[in-house]
């Protein structure tokens, strides 16, 4: 697992942004993502300003623009954040304030559609040999709970801001 | 398990090619992800045997090689996959554990409070900064505030319902 982030990083952002952003960074190493590219997400999540040129991010974070095309890869398409191309080559990264929340509750809400397809998975394949659904049906049992709990947990928080 | 035998070599039946396009729509329309790297996530639910080496994966979904190693880039380090080395040393084998998947997402659930703490520690960051700044990380840092409470909840609610014997 990586530490931190390069030393130039050091000198560009202040110590308690850096701090967050290495934090990020470990967290979404630990789920799964290289180091740099939960840097590059965290540094999104506080950078001023919300738009950022890929090679201004290589720049300040000592990132490559290889970790940015990936982020602006997964990122982009799921609408978590924005791109915008620019002349020479480079473009833009922004994250919208409520883009998070909408991306979580796009997924949340998404997952009834999820299980249905797992659902119609189960039904349709059948005469299997013993074992083979296993791995369907242990993610159907799961998000036949999930498809339902969610979207209320989900429509919960929506009342709890309106009251704020 | 060997990978070349005749149920490995076979083309999905219609019901299996449904499935998968399911999942790989499913995909697409939600993250933006192209059809054939969802159809390989669907084929790797169903496939049997669960191990599968890359070439009859790719032959399989119709997809390259490049959306193999994108999905074990996405899915290995989190444990969903594993890979493992192949007798051909120019191939290697793919397989998804029978619990592999709803594991992993009860396990980003349990680190959602931790992730909380992190967007907290952010927050303390920008406390001086303008308002605009502020608006992206004091969004998040409400919703999984919220989240780091009420998901553990609905995790334990279904472990607990797991656990209970099934109504005959």
């Amino acid at each position: 697992m990586s530490d931190s982030l390069p030393p130039i990083a050091a000198e560009r952002l202040g110590d308690a942004e850096r701090r967050f952003v290495e934090n990020f960074g470990r967290y979404y190493e630990r789920e799964g993502f290289a180091y740099p590219l939960g840097c590059v997400l965290g540094w999104l999540v506080i950078s001023d300003t919300p738009c950022q040129r890929a090679s201004e991010i290589c720049e300040r974070l000592g990132v490559t623009h290889a970790h940015v095309d990936r982020v602006a890869e997964q990122m982009v398409p799921a609408e978590l954040l924005d791109r915008e191309e620019l002349d020479g080559g480079d473009y833009t990264l922004s994250m919208r304030d409520e883009a998070w929340h909408k991306a979580v509750e796009h997924t949340f809400c998404s997952w009834p559609q999820f299980h249905a397809v797992m659902q119609s998975g189960l039904d349709r394949i059948d005469d299997q040999p013993p074992g083979r659904m296993n791995r369907l049906r242990s993610m159907e049992d799961l998000f036949s709970y999930l498809s339902v709990e969610l979207p209320t947990v989900m429509r919960r928080f929506e009342e709890k801001s309106r009251l704020a | 398990m060997s990978v070349t035998t005749t149920e490995a070599l076979r083309q999905p039946t219609d019901a299996e090619r449904e499935f998968i396009d399911g999942v790989a729509a499913y995909y697409q329309m939600n993250d933006g992800m192209p059809l054939a790297r969802g159809r390989l996530i669907g084929w790797l639910v169903i496939c049997d045997p669960p191990t599968q080496s890359a070439r009859s994966l790719s032959a399989k979904v119709g997809c390259d090689e490049s959306d193999v190693d994108y999905i074990l880039g996405l899915l290995v380090p989190s444990g969903v996959l594993q890979r493992s080395e192949a007798p051909d040393p120019d191939d290697f084998l793919v397989k998804m554990d029978d619990t592999a998947w709803p594991e992993r997402v009860k396990a980003v659930f349990a680190n959602i409070p931790v992730f909380h703490e992190i967007l907290q520690q952010g927050c303390e960051a920008l406390a001086e900064a303008p308002a605009e700044r502020r608006r992206r990380i004091e969004s998040m840092e409400r919703l999984f505030g919220y989240l780091s409470v009420e998901i553990p909840a609905v995790i334990e609610a279904y472990e607990q319902r797991s656990k209970e014997p099934m109504e005959i």
